[in-house]
């Protein structure tokens, strides 16, 4: 035993004396040429810095590849993505846009999209614009389009007039009856078709006012609801009850608008507000049956509380339809109230008449600059006749919301909504208004 | 235990203490050329491959990981001297840490040329549409290239000025930084080469026409005269190899071995982001070049686009959270939603003069120690006290006048306007001086007076005082004999007093001394803390060779 421990301790001292060796080798009484040696012995060991997979991803989305593999484009043709309607699942086209054709300043647009539940969008616009109005009236989240109040440097046009051609078929829209008080176990849905033909034009005074109008012809078609879950319109509902589902006729469409706008950031509201103004008429081309007027206010002020991170958000709209006496006001050209831009704690389309008040409020705070929570309540009612309006029986939904955005744009919100008739989630691009 | 066991331990042990034995005998603590002044990494190496740097990356990596905690102590910096200095490097380069420049140096900064060359058309050679500053790149008619920025429309000279500005103040702190130059230039001046590209909206490449161009002027400020103030930055010299990190080194640079967090120049860039409100300071607005021919070169660490800085968001005035808060940050974000954003936070009740040229620039909100860039530095975040001392002592060196001087580069044309960004840079400087020199002994700028020998003295400046800190101070000094070797010390004198700043160097054979000093001031307690400056007792020419701190 005594042997081995001999051994191991003078192995062990010589073990140590390269060691010792090398020590002094690498030590040179010169930081510089220690630093220099401490550089020579990377220098076979140097080798290209590797990107994680995600690094790797990431640079492929910030240059620009993501965007580039989502909008393929073969010259002015591209692929089109998105939702044709509410329930219309996902749908898929092609987008053919060419602008300031030959240096005319004229542009075409022009697309074609499908649904796997059936949805079709055929569209086309021809003339002078920016951009087109996906929904010209007023009420929807892109208030005012195609006007170019959001803008950091808005083009110089500021006139527009384009000719528009639409086609829509949309074989399972909800209906739930008319009023109120109509019944969540009512529905039901129906399939509308219409075709569209329209000239709009409109002009853009400043950052602050633009006015616009629209002259179009219509032609509607509604037929059986193609959903199986649900019962189609005409088992649950007539003609009495859902005006207009026997006789479809075409209508002369005139509109005109006009937008006040004073908030201080369009895409991102902390303070200020927009009004917006629209009239609208509806000639029964087929007799006087279905002759109508809407009238329609929608305003949002936007009031900092005490600093422009605290901010209560109202909005205001009123909708009131006249139909000339004897007339009527078909159910498919009603506005209708609840879902994701209304009452949030309702289903799309949930209520339907020819006139509705609807009342939104917002308390938002930035919890950080790209990140938003807010407090929403938001109540409403339609009803048939002003007359017999009254603050009672108001459809109400409360919730919270988060949303996500950047200086100048709200990206996208979730907001979870409480009603009489349950919770809902929804997920939406763009801001609640 | 056993006698044999016994003489085993004893080997084993011997063996650790001849290793370290060894250690400093073979190094001792001072070697023959400290302090060194030059960090050798400029050694050849290839061209490495150019990197890319994913800005998501870098702020989710700079965010969420990477962080320093509680439990894991910050090391020391470790590329600095044994005088506790950053060496020359490829980094760095002494300027206003070494000695006071003149102000005609600040002034110049690093231009080496007078700007672009007007006498003929520039010509387009690639055009920047999309991002948050467009621009394009011309050749001059010296062939030079530079890159040509503009001003927000309705904030004439916030970018251009700010640029110019800034590049200044970080050319003298002893960065590499870009050459930049204010200039005006015409619609009509400018030609557009057949071979310009762009990368369209859709990301596509295409030829550049007149139209992009008018695009970009029309998002430019334009002056009455129908001229365009530009800011023009001259192409870096070499071959561009992507940004540096604030962390880690580059795997591929045998010269970077330093990790990057643990750069006293990196570290202590926190103080001077901070005095100018450089937020964006970080990796996407660095560049590694590689200089000199293929096989013969190395990399070079610059500095890039300063247009995110003072009062300038680029674009539009700062964010009023620039230098406040991280774009995401724990706290302030469950403290607002706890309270369902009754509590603010106070940042956002700060007033800004209304100066469009000067955005949101402000002295009197401002706190040194709690300001913030966009996301989080990993080097800023290592911070010492060291290395924020040694980024203040050059702070310190800016006076009034070289401010002003620094500032008028930017030939803001609001008199106003330039006197305001003039006192805030003095008050932020103040505030600097206020917070960092109270917390240590603040003597510096050690020197010998007299003739080597019996009348030798070692002098230094009391920077506390000179700032204005304290009215008084003495000190307290006590002489040791220094064995390199062992890093053994023996004392030579009895702890002493001295109201003057000047101390007298013994006579001893000693190889090396060493004196320790602390200086008593009422009004600054933490000055008590101990300097100690080390000195290679050369007889003909003793040299200081170390300086260590207490912090």
């Amino acid at each position: 035993m005594e042997v081995i421990y001999r051994i191991l301790f003078v192995a062990l001292l010589l073990a140590q004396l390269p060691f010792l060796a090398a020590q002094e080798a690498a030590n040179p009484d010169s930081r510089a040429e220690e630093l220099r040696e401490r550089r020579r012995q990377k220098l076979p060991e140097s080798t290209p810095p590797k990107s994680p997979g995600i690094v790797k991803m990431l640079l492929y989305m910030e240059g620009g590849g993501l965007y580039e593999r989502i909008n393929i484009r073969y010259k002015d043709f591209y692929p089109k993505y998105g939702q044709l309607s509410t329930g219309s699942g996902g749908a898929y086209g092609i987008r053919y846009f060419k602008s300031n054709i030959a240096k005319s300043g004229l542009s075409v647009e022009t697309s074609a999209a499908f649904s796997f539940t059936g949805y079709k969008l055929v569209d086309f616009h021809f003339g002078r614009f920016n951009k087109v109005a996906p929904n010209f009236f007023l009420g929807p989240s892109v208030f005012g389009a195609p006007f170019q109040f959001d803008e950091e440097a808005p083009d110089s046009v500021k006139s527009f007039i384009y000719l528009g051609l639409r086609y829509r078929y949309f074989p399972k829209e909800d209906f739930y009856g008319l009023g109120n008080d109509s019944r969540l176990e009512d529905r039901t849905d129906f399939l509308l078709e219409d075709g569209f033909s329209s000239v709009v034009a409109g002009h853009q005074f400043n950052q602050w006012l633009g006015v616009g109008a629209r002259v179009g012809y219509l032609k509607v078609n509604t037929g059986l609801g193609t959903d199986e879950d649900f019962p189609d319109t005409r088992t649950l509902f007539d003609d009495d009850s859902a005006p207009g589902l026997e006789r479809q006729p075409d209508f002369l469409r005139i509109d005109t608008a006009i937008f006040l706008n004073y908030r201080d950031i369009p895409g991102n509201p902390h303070n200020g507000g927009t009004i917006g103004f629209g009239f609208a008429r509806f000639d029964d081309r087929g007799g006087d049956e279905f002759e109508f007027n809407t009238f329609s206010v929608d305003a949002r002020h936007y009031f900092p509380l005490g600093s422009r991170q605290r901010v209560l958000a109202v909005r205001l709209f009123g909708l009131w339809t006249d139909a000339k006496e004897g007339s009527r006001i078909p159910f498919y050209l009603m506005r209708t109230l609840g879902g994701r831009e209304t009452l949030r704690g309702f289903r799309e389309f949930r209520f339907r008449e020819a006139r509705q008040l609807h009342l939104s409020a917002e308390y938002r705070w930035e919890a950080a600059p790209a990140f938003e929570i807010a407090l929403f309540y938001d109540t409403g009612k339609v009803f048939p006749e002003t007359e017999r309006f009254k603050f009672e029986h108001l459809r109400k939904s409360i919730g919270i919301g988060f949303r996500f955005k950047r200086s100048r744009r709200v990206l996208f919100r979730l907001d979870i909504a409480r009603s009489e008739e349950g919770t809902r989630v929804q997920f939406q691009f763009g801001p609640s208004f | 235990m056993q006698p044999l066991k016994h003489r085993l331990a004893v080997a084993l042990g011997m063996g650790v203490l001849m290793v370290s034995l060894g250690l400093s005998q073979g190094s001792g603590k001072f070697r023959s050329d400290d302090p060194l002044q030059v960090d050798p990494d400029q050694l050849p190496i290839p061209p490495p491959e150019p990197v890319r740097l994913s800005q998501i990356f870098d702020f989710l990596k700079s965010t969420y990981s990477n962080r320093p905690d509680d439990k894991t102590p910050i090391p020391p910096a470790e590329n600095v001297n044994t005088l506790g200095e950053v060496p020359d490097s490829s980094w760095f380069t002494n300027r206003m840490s070494r000695r006071v420049m003149t102000l005609e140096e600040l002034v110049r900064g690093p231009n080496q040329v007078d700007g672009p060359d007007q006498s003929k058309p520039w010509v387009i050679i690639a055009v920047k549409s999309e991002g948050i500053t467009p621009g394009f790149t011309i050749r001059d008619a010296r062939d030079d290239v530079y890159f040509i920025k503009f001003d927000p429309p309705k904030y004439p000279q916030l970018a251009t000025s700010t640029e110019v500005i800034v590049t200044k103040f970080f050319y003298a702190f002893g960065y590499h930084v870009p050459e930049n130059f204010l200039s005006r230039i015409r619609r009509d001046h400018l030609q557009i080469s057949p071979e310009a590209r762009l990368e369209d909206s859709e990301g596509k490449e295409r030829a550049v026409n007149d139209g992009d161009i008018d695009r970009i002027f029309k998002m430019a400020y334009q002056l009455p005269d129908g001229t365009t103030p530009v800011v023009a930055s001259r192409l870096l010299e070499g071959i561009p190899m992507g940004p540096f990190t604030y962390d880690g080194t580059r795997s591929d640079d045998p010269n970077d071995i330093f990790p990057h967090q643990h750069r006293r120049e990196l570290r202590g860039m926190r103080v001077f982001a901070a005095w100018l409100n450089h937020d964006d300071s970080r990796s996407i607005n660095s560049l590694d070049m590689y200089l000199g021919s293929p096989g013969e070169g190395h990399l070079g660490h610059y500095l890039i686009d300063f247009g995110s800085a003072l009062g300038s968001g680029s674009i539009k005035p700062q964010s009023p959270r620039a230098g406040n808060e991280y774009i995401i940050e724990a706290a302030p974000i469950v403290k607002a939603g706890l309270t369902l954003g009754i509590w603010d936070r106070p940042w956002r009740h700060v007033k800004y003069p209304d100066y469009p040229a000067i955005g949101r620039f402000e002295g009197d909100f401002f706190q040194p120690q709690l300001w913030k860039p966009e996301y989080p530095n990993p080097a800023f975040e290592r911070m010492q006290l060291e290395d924020a001392f040694w980024a203040t002592r050059i702070v310190l060196r800016f006076t009034d006048e070289m401010i002003r001087a620094i500032v008028d580069t930017g030939q803001i044309s609001d008199p106003q306007a330039s006197d305001y960004l003039v006192e805030t840079l003095i008050k932020r400087r103040d505030k600097i001086i206020r917070y960092y020199l109270p917390q240590m002994n603040p003597l510096d700028e050690f020197r010998f007076t007299g003739e080597p020998g019996l009348s030798s003295r070692l002098a230094f400046k009391n920077l506390g005082l000179e700032a204005g800190l304290a009215s008084a101070s003495s000190y307290r000094y006590q002489w040791f004999r220094f064995d390199n070797a062992s890093q053994g010390m023996e004392p030579v004198t009895e702890i002493r007093p001295s109201t003057e700043s000047s101390l007298a160097v013994p006579q001893d054979p000693a190889a090396y001394l060493m004196v320790r000093i602390t200086t008593s001031s009422q009004e600054q307690p933490q000055w008590k803390k101990k300097v100690e400056v080390f000195i290679r007792n050369d007889s003909q020419r003793p040299t200081i060779v170390g300086i260590e701190r207490e912090f």
